[in-house]
């Protein structure tokens, strides 16, 4: 029994499609100020990496904002059941043609294995990344501020957490065609309403 | 080589009169005022009279005419220095215009501002001093082992007015905008002032005007061809053997090559004892990147090969210049007799033996800023590999730094990642298929 | 209120970028006009006009000592700059200056 429901509101849309621009974006000027990629020129690299890590950082607290006045944090809230069903089914279960084990609803539109890992990203990858890049810009007023560390350990970091993000764009970027039919996660975030059931 | 033995020829560029051998009388009458203040362009001394002027016309090296200075004439028409009364020794050292230097020569007199924004004739026409600022004859810059005055400060009344630094007028912060209050885009490039200065990338090459010696092999001097002495012309019109001077090199619009530096240097003094590791550094820029008043400077290497002492670990200071009978190189070609006469007249051991030993010295460049068009880009530096500041370390540069284990883990999992998916995708595309 | 606005437009001054091209004197005239930051300042004599300069000096040291019976700190101050001795205390104590170092020239 299919039925459509309406899982993400506007802002969401939005503010997801914002998010994967931006990241994108960011991981390529970021790797051309690394030194492994060239794209843009150096200069324009460094210029567009800030600016677009200034509006990353400008709709993350609009976001967190959002989640905070709307309860949708409630989301993200970690829980423990139904992983191990779930593992079992993207590594057998899905080339059976097995039922995904978990169920989307509006009041619990992300799988347990999704609350973990968006949570990661944002209670860990999120903050390093702003936290570091802060640092990396200021790094003039560090004696101002009583920080001290170097310039190449925050870079190190930095870098770690860019690897991070590469790594979670190639994981969740493939998991948006394990619908089925193959698009239907990926119509469910563009358009907000998705086919649920089977 | 030094100006010890060989002072009539050296002298030829000291403020003063008759500094003929190392017991110059050095009293007030013996200043030269003309050679700065003179304002006529006529009052050159002549090359080998110990800083006299030439009082009757006269030939240098029997083709070169010094006209007669008029004395009065010139007294009566002293003033400020200018571009070219500075220049008249400074352009020429090394034995030649830009020679030495490679970021001051006679292009200078009436410069373009494509070779030096300040000095432009047609534009903001500096004189040497509008810089070098000098009060009761004291002029500002970098004296051996004592950095230019002014700090990294302005040149306000009460940082005693030296304006001899970059920053002296244009702050530490030194790029702004020049229609808006604030541009953004100017905060990195401000940034960059702790650790690089000015003159890394407003110098992006030198010897933009005149061609530039860059080296110096004595150990072939003294050849002749049919009892002649040679003079063999090279690219830009200037020899590339000299039966004086030996075998030369030169360059024009040059890239510098850059090492931290306080302001400083190091020198190797005659008679202090160098091993023969070559090359010898005989003038070494001081600094690196955990000195605070260091920071990445650009330079001209001259590379060398002189005379040295294998028994006594000493750098020969050789007499090139004088009569026949006086063991000057220049009279003779002997280098034996020539580095004993040398050595005798610094005070110096010689053990009668003659080697030669590469040296290398460093002269930072200061003059001739190009164009801010011209100024480098950032990927001249910041590239993998390659860049202008290659070998500087102690500073992590983005772009050419990274940990590469870092690196290769990060490549390595995004890889396995891509990989992992690849082959799950395409399993579900064929089981799907099959499935049909 | 009052304070608030003095202290806008003093920010306001503060923020300005400051030029250097304000008037000078009312009668510096022509001089005011050519030169450019920090051009050398007008000469105050023209040493043509001195009577020690018009003889007709047999050597440049004669010179000299004209230049110096009106100049006549001058003597002192080259007499200790390096334009003159060549010469440069380093700090360790070993003489530096053209007259002692030693160069690939």
């Amino acid at each position: 029994m299919k039925q459509k429901l309406y899982l993400y509101s506007r802002f969401e849309r939005l503010w997801h499609w914002a998010q994967a621009i931006l990241i994108i974006f960011l991981l390529l000027t970021g790797f051309e100020i690394h030194g492994s990629l060239e794209l843009f020129g150096y200069e324009k690299a460094y210029l567009w990496h800030v600016y677009a890590g200034v509006a990353l950082v400008v709709l993350t607290a609009f976001a967190i904002f959002w989640h905070l006045t709307t309860g949708a944090w409630r989301h993200y809230w970690p829980v423990k059941e139904k992983i191990p069903q779930i593992c079992y089914y993207y590594a057998v279960g899905i080339f059976r043609g097995e039922p995904h084990p978990f169920e989307k609803r509006p009041d619990q539109k992300l799988n347990p294995l999704q609350r973990l890992a968006y949570l990661l990203l944002k209670l860990i990858l999120y903050p390093l990344q702003f936290i570091t890049a802060f640092l990396l810009v200021s790094y003039q007023w560090w004696p101002q501020l009583g920080i001290k560390t170097t310039f190449q350990k925050v870079a190190y970091y930095h870098t770690a957490g860019a690897f991070a993000f590469l790594f979670f764009l190639i994981i969740h970027a493939y998991l948006s065609t394990t619908g089925r039919p193959w698009y239907s996660h990926l119509r469910g975030i563009i358009l907000g309403w998705e086919e649920v059931g089977c | 080589m030094a100006v010890t033995s060989n002072w009539c020829r050296c002298t030829s560029c000291h403020a003063g009169y008759g500094w003929k051998d190392k017991n110059f009388d050095f009293s007030e009458e013996k200043i030269d005022c003309l050679v700065c203040h003179d304002t006529t362009g006529t009052y050159k001394k002549f090359p080998t009279d110990c800083g006299y002027p030439p009082l009757k016309d006269k030939l240098f090296a029997g083709k070169k005419l010094f006209k007669a200075v008029n004395l009065s004439y010139v007294a009566q028409h002293v003033g400020h220095t200018t571009r070219e009364s500075c220049g008249k020794c400074h352009f020429y050292s090394g034995g030649g215009d830009g020679v030495k230097r490679g970021d001051i020569d006679s292009t200078l007199i009436a410069p373009s501002k494509e070779i030096d924004v300040h000095m432009d004739a047609k534009g903001l026409n500096f004189t040497c001093s509008t810089c070098h600022t000098t009060v009761a004859h004291e002029i500002d810059g970098r004296h051996y082992d004592s950095p230019a005055p002014g700090r990294r400060e302005l040149a306000f009344p009460r940082y005693e007015g030296h304006r001899v630094r970059c920053e002296s007028c244009h702050g530490v912060r030194p790029h702004k905008p020049s229609k808006k209050l604030f541009d953004w885009r100017l905060v990195k490039l401000n940034d960059h002032t702790d650790r690089v200065a000015c003159q890394t990338c407003h110098i992006p090459l030198y010897a933009r005007g005149k061609p530039t010696n860059i080296y110096w092999d004595w150990s072939t001097a003294g050849r002749h061809k049919d009892g002649k002495p040679i003079v063999k012309k090279g690219p830009f019109g200037r020899p590339e053997y000299h039966t004086k001077k030996g075998t030369l090199k030169w360059g024009k619009n040059l890239v510098p090559v850059y090492f931290w530096y306080n302001g400083t240097y190091s020198y190797v003094l005659p008679g202090e004892r160098v091993e023969k590791r070559e090359p010898v550094v005989i003038i070494r820029p001081n600094g690196s990147a955990e000195d605070p008043e260091a920071r990445i400077f650009p330079f001209k290497p001259h590379f060398g090969k002189q005379p040295y002492d294998p028994v006594n670990k000493l750098l020969i200071v050789p007499k090139l210049f004088g009569p026949k009978g006086s063991g000057a190189f220049w009279a003779e070609f002997d280098w034996k007799k020539s580095a004993a006469a040398g050595m005798a007249a610094a005070g110096l051991p010689f053990s009668g033996q003659v080697d030669f030993i590469e040296t290398v010295y460093y002269h930072a460049l200061s003059h001739m800023v190009a164009p801010k068009d011209k100024a480098l880009k950032c990927e001249a530096c910041h590239i993998r590999q390659g860049g202008r500041l290659a070998n500087i370390s102690g500073v992590y540069l983005p772009g050419r730094d990274r940990l590469v284990e870092l690196d290769k883990i990060g490549q390595a999992l995004c890889l396995i990642a891509l990989l992992f998916v690849s082959v799950h995708g395409l399993a579900r595309i064929i089981i799907s298929l099959k499935r049909k | 209120m009052r304070l608030w606005f003095l202290s806008f437009f003093l920010v306001l001054f503060l923020i300005t970028p400051c030029k250097a091209d304000f008037v000078r004197g009312q009668n510096a005239g022509a001089q005011i006009a050519s030169p450019k930051y920090f051009a050398p300042p007008p000469l105050t004599a023209d040493h043509s006009k001195f009577e020690e300069l018009k003889k007709d000096f047999k050597s440049p040291e004669e010179v000299t000592r004209a230049c110096l019976k009106c100049h006549n700190k001058a003597g002192e101050q080259l007499k200790k700059s390096l334009h003159f001795t060549w010469t440069w205390k380093g700090k360790d104590g070993r003489l530096l200056g053209k007259a002692h170092v030693i160069n690939n020239y």
